[in-house]
């Protein structure tokens, strides 16, 4: 589980693209939380899908977690990531095993 | 009434996060709703971002917005130095937010995107 708050942009890919990295390679769920996330862009969002791609490679789960930023569920939408990526709402949800 | 926002970026360490923060500002003075002041900075930060991955270490980018009289907004980002590839992993996902976010974008290839709302 990997909680991103506040603004998450081009500055920061190359860290978040390594914690997830580390995380995929020890954990089978991975859940990025963005539900008090106030703003991600495009790079942020290429990161979260190379991130589903590693995790379907070794057989992983890889979740994400949304808010009701509009501004950050719009990022989202607009890019696809809803398609690909399994979202859920609660924590609960989130962390729930098995298939959904 | 029109109104202006401008900002001009030296190259260093990407850090758009201040520039967001002062167009948010200034927005927030417009006559835009929350739906447009979202589509205006992130439209806005991903043109920035995509000027400053093409631009050499010694090239500014410049950053202009404007509000016309019945609320569109026009926004220029102009990448004042040369332009270059950018670094491996780059790809199309900016434009295709700016596209969706904005009514009209047009990229003058290496120098100037401009984008309007509506």
């Amino acid at each position: 589980m990997v909680v991103f708050s506040g603004e998450h942009d081009v500055a920061t890919k190359h860290e978040v693209a390594d914690l997830l990295e580390s995380l995929v390679r020890g954990d089978d769920l991975i859940v990025a939380d963005f539900s008090t996330a106030s703003f991600v862009d495009s790079s942020i969002l290429g990161v979260l899908l190379d991130t589903d791609r590693q995790a379907r490679e070794l057989g992983k789960t890889f979740r994400l977690q949304l808010g009701t930023s509009d501004i950050v569920r719009r990022a989202f939408e607009i890019v696809g990531l809803f398609d690909v990526i399994e979202r859920m709402t609660t924590r609960e949800e989130a962390l729930a095993r098995g298939e959904s | 009434m029109v109104t202006t926002f401008d900002a001009t970026l030296l190259r260093g360490p990407v850090d758009l996060r201040g520039m967001r923060h002062l167009l948010t500002s200034w927005l927030e003075q417009t006559d835009a709703d929350a739906e447009l002041l979202d589509a205006v900075l992130l439209a806005t930060h991903e043109a920035t971002a995509n000027a400053m991955a093409h631009g050499q270490p010694d090239g500014p980018v410049s950053i202009s917005a404007s509000e016309d009289d019945v609320g569109n907004f026009t926004i220029e980002v102009t990448n004042l130095g040369a332009w270059k590839e950018p670094e491996p992993g780059h790809d199309g996902r900016g434009l295709s937010l700016m596209g969706e976010l904005m009514f009209e974008v047009e990229i003058e290839t290496k120098t100037r995107v401009r984008m309007l709302s509506g």
